[in-house]
């Protein structure tokens, strides 16, 4: 079947463009307990945006306070109309939920047809769009079965089906892949990017797994205790973080904290503890005697030996060492007494090189532009 | 553990239900039973030529028939509220239908006599209120056995709806929101299919309830409107004519029996087919 | 998510009210100063509770049903413990066939099933006697003790009683020390059900009654003769007795057990 059809059919019908949704300080409270904290955030027409952080931050409310379940203060605006007040029914909005939440009484093609039957769409039209919806998510053949005699990553296509088939403003997306096991939760994490972006569908789906919200949104919010602490592109949280929090939350990430003693041009040099220096690059200014505080990503450390020319480089000791097959992770502690998680790609096979062990003396190399300044 | 073990600890519920069986059975044995240690089917020859007594089975049948949707119209709702509203009410509503569950229908029959009677509450209110001039006949008459019929099994109703419907993922319905489903289409298209199995459970009690009533007819209908059951007893204890009885018995347990198989095989639609 | 619109909580107002006011009118009415059932009663009145006293017939046959519902308790609560434990942890040909037998006697209409016993029991000579009518006690309420008592130990975890027995415990020791104390809510939810049962079994018990009878047969029978409000005063006790055991009930192991 043609792929286009279900982004060109809407507007053709006089549907549905897929427009953007708009918070304006949306506060969330269970009880008296604050959920949301006047929470304001645009998202873009046609773009995935992934909300990300630890269970408790406030997401899932974010993404129930859009689809209207949940009561508000502040302003919800999807696709330019004012949302809020209306009844979820009809802000004509896509959902997938965590455990699919398929009727269990109702066939594969009852299911993606249920939103269509509830608009009253003509029947022979239901038949070819749940036709089409099934075919775009790759289930042809399952039409007449029931959710529980299908697999769980069949199940959850159906659940994607069934939220786009009605060509939503927008799709929210709970957890999608969460209840699926690892290796099949990186296979539908491509399917449903590439989905997403066929359909053009305006997408906000929420995570607390950071590696699935790097591999597949266009942007990533980053949420702790009812706000969003960093919006932007996967690049930009990954490399650089404006809070500590997002730091250590996305990724991996190495903690220092110096005095700075010297600035040259865009570069300052930064003692730690135990005169061990640093030299980062920082883009913003700052003054000799300034405490700093910045990290290091543990794949952005080489061991000296293979590292080249660098400028930052530090003795250190090994203090433990995990072999992960792709990779050998090793905390290595450092004159200052900060321990250092450094990420050796584990090029050759170990039987032909030896491989660092715990105890041995190793010198750590980074370039200035690793290090991350926090705010 | 051994199924020597097994047979020991079972041994004195076989005991008693094996009595229980023996007496079913010798039952099916006397309803054929004619004089003189013959073999007859003239007990049910009778039952089926005489309207008298097919009337009562009739009867029976009928007001069962439309009691139990009234309680399943009346308890449905109930058992929505116990499953949705605030701890308080549902432990009050729970307490309350306990309570009702284990009171003797002798007594809750009689309780209703006191509402319906010419003297009761419901007559004396409509006089004062200058509704009727005179007490109206709300029992020893129909009216009063199907007050009873569809009030008190209400627990067995109530009951197996509750214990289905709390347990409806909440998000199904969400789901169905999400879709463009208001309220009522929520609950007609998700929630109610979804408690079938509570329901025709508790449809199936109470209908079996009220089609072998006896306490009811009795007290409310004050042998002007007996059915089916009273029949039973009049004519193995007032009649002593127990082969008739017996006959009257088998065909109502042969009823029972194939109501519980309709539905079970109705039912069946519900449960979990295999998974492919 | 779920709420329960203004229909189903009308509904429910008009269930409540039709549910409680037959109760409360008759304990209203128990106190009529004269022969009359009224609501709301004339006066205030206790002569019908005294009657109660005065007629000996109540109370012999209240001391009667007491003691069978006891005896009737008493051995369906072992019965119905010893078969669970049976079809939980045992297996054995015709466990399932046992489950459905053990249920059977729920499906019988209660005038048949009284009506067969009478058959039988005259039949093997047996008639008039406290035996027959116990035996019947115990017939209806098994199916109640097994069916709670089945669903209480299929929930307990048997690796408990296992770790009692590594610790030294012999099988029957662990069992009374630690599977009996963890089924308790089972326990007293089926002893709950096999008292009620027995003592306010009417339909099939007046076929087996001799010149002592139960409870709820004379209370039957003196509302089709008599009439007055001694009845509404017996009533009136056994509702709070009810209510009584309810909440206790309700305290000591919850209601989830009765409501399923």
């Amino acid at each position: 079947m043609n792929h286009g059809d279900a982004r060109v059919a809407p507007a053709a019908a006089g549907g549905f463009a897929p427009e953007a949704v708009s918070l304006d300080r949306v506060s969330v409270a269970y009880g008296g307990v604050a959920a949301l904290k006047e929470v304001s955030l645009d998202v873009r027409p046609g773009e995935m945006l992934a909300l990300l952080g630890p269970s408790g931050c406030g997401k899932t409310s974010l993404l129930r306070t859009i689809a209207g379940f949940v009561p508000h203060t502040g302003d919800v605006h999807i696709g330019g109309r004012r949302a809020t007040g209306i009844p979820s029914h009809r802000r004509n909005i896509g959902m997938v939920f965590q455990d699919y939440a398929l009727f269990p009484h109702m066939t594969i093609a009852q299911n993606v047809g249920f939103g269509l039957r509830m608009r009253k769409v003509p029947r022979r039209e239901i038949d070819t769009r749940v036709e089409e919806a099934i075919a775009l998510v790759g289930l042809r053949g399952v039409e007449h079965r029931l959710p529980r005699q299908l697999s769980g990553g069949q199940q959850q296509r159906v659940a994607v089906a069934r939220a786009i088939v009605i060509h939503p403003s927008v799709l929210l997306l709970d957890e999608p892949l969460s209840a699926l096991d690892k290796k099949l939760r990186e296979e539908m994490e491509v399917e449903l990017r590439l989905l997403q972006k066929r359909v053009g569908i305006t997408t906000i789906f929420v995570t607390h797994d950071q590696e699935e919200a790097l591999a597949i949104s266009d942007r990533i919010a980053v949420m702790h205790e009812g706000r969003v602490l960093q919006l932007g592109c996967p690049e930009e949280i990954y490399d650089a973080p404006a809070h500590p929090f997002v730091a250590g939350f996305v990724g991996k990430a190495n903690r220092l904290s110096g005095t700075v003693t010297d600035v040259t041009g865009d570069e300052v040099t930064c003692e730690l503890a135990a005169g061990v220096r640093v030299r980062l690059a920082t883009p913003r200014a700052v003054t000799r005697g300034d405490r700093l505080q910045f990290t290091v990503r543990p794949e952005k450390i080489v061991l000296a030996a293979t590292g080249g020319e660098l400028d930052n480089s530090v003795e250190g000791k090994v203090r433990t060492r995990i072999y992960l097959g792709m990779f050998t992770e090793l905390r290595v502690q450092i004159p200052s007494g900060d321990e250092l998680t450094v990420v050796v790609q584990n090029t050759r096979p170990a039987v032909i090189e030896r491989q660092v062990a715990p105890g041995d003396a190793v010198v750590l190399a980074w370039s200035p532009h690793a290090c991350r300044l926090l705010e | 553990m051994s199924r020597r073990a097994a047979a020991l600890l079972v041994l004195p519920a076989i005991a008693v239900l094996a009595v229980f069986v023996a007496a079913m059975a010798l039952t099916g044995l006397t309803s054929f039973a004619a004089d003189a240690g013959r073999w007859s089917v003239k007990h049910y020859v009778r039952l089926v030529s005489d309207s008298h007594y097919l009337g009562y089975l009739w009867r029976s049948f009928r007001i069962a028939a439309y009691c139990t949707p009234i309680t399943l119209l009346l308890g449905y709702p109930v058992a929505l509220v116990m499953a949705t509203a605030s701890s308080g009410v549902r432990l009050g509503l729970t307490l309350l239908l306990v309570v009702q569950f284990f009171t003797s229908y002798v007594i809750r029959a009689y309780a209703l006599m006191l509402v319906l009677g010419n003297n009761g509450v419901v007559n004396r209110a409509l006089l004062a209120l200058g509704v009727v001039d005179q007490p109206l006949t709300l029992m020893y008459n129909e009216f009063g056995v199907a007050v009873s019929l569809v009030l008190l099994p209400m627990p067995f109703m109530v009951f197996p709806i509750y214990s289905v419907l709390k347990n409806v993922e909440p998000n199904l319905e969400a789901a169905a929101t999400s879709l463009g489903a208001d309220r009522l289409r929520v609950f007609w298209h998700v929630t109610f299919p979804l408690t079938l199995p509570g329901v025709v459970a508790g449809v199936v009690l109470v209908f079996l309830f009220d089609l072998t009533a006896y306490i009811m007819p009795g007290l409310l209908g004050g042998g002007y409107f007996d059915m089916v059951a009273n029949v039973i007893y009049d004519q193995a204890m007032e009649v002593r004519d127990q082969s008739f009885a017996a006959a009257i018995s088998m065909v109502l347990l042969v009823a029972t029996l194939a109501v519980l198989y309709l539905t079970t095989r109705w039912g069946a639609r519900y449960a979990e087919p295999p998974r492919e | 998510m779920k709420t329960a619109g203004w229909f189903a909580w009308s509904v429910t107002a008009v269930v409540v009210v039709g549910l409680v006011v037959p109760l409360v009118v008759v304990v209203a009415s128990s106190f009529n100063p004269t022969n009359e059932l009224l609501v709301p009663p004339r006066g205030f009145s206790l002569t019908w509770y005294g009657n109660i006293f005065q007629r000996s017939v109540f109370l012999t046959s209240f001391r009667f049903s007491l003691l069978l519902a006891l005896g009737a308790t008493a051995c369906s609560l072992v019965m119905g413990l010893l078969c669970a434990v049976a079809v939980v942890r045992c297996r054995f040909p015709g466990r399932d066939l046992l489950g459905a037998v053990l249920m059977s006697p729920l499906i019988v209409p209660q005038v048949v099933l009284g009506m067969s016993l009478l058959i039988f029991l005259s039949t093997i000579g047996v008639v008039s006697s406290l035996a027959g009518l116990s035996l019947l006690h115990v017939i209806l309420a098994l199916p109640y003790t097994a069916r709670v008592l089945i669903a209480a130990l299929t929930r307990f975890p048997v690796s408990l009683e296992d770790a009692a027995v590594i610790h030294g415990a012999h099988r029957a020791k662990a069992f009374t020390l630690v599977t009996l104390p963890a089924i308790k809510p089972g326990l007293v939810t089926a002893a709950l059900f096999a008292f009620v049962t027995s003592f306010d079994n009417f339909t099939s018990s007046q076929f087996l009654v001799w010149d002592r009878t139960t409870l709820p047969i004379e209370i039957y029978s003196y509302i089709r003769t008599e009439n007055d409000p001694t009845v509404a005063a017996i009533s009136t006790l056994l509702i709070l007795a009810t209510v009584a055991i309810v909440v206790v009930a309700e305290r000591l192991v919850g209601l989830e057990t009765v409501t399923g």
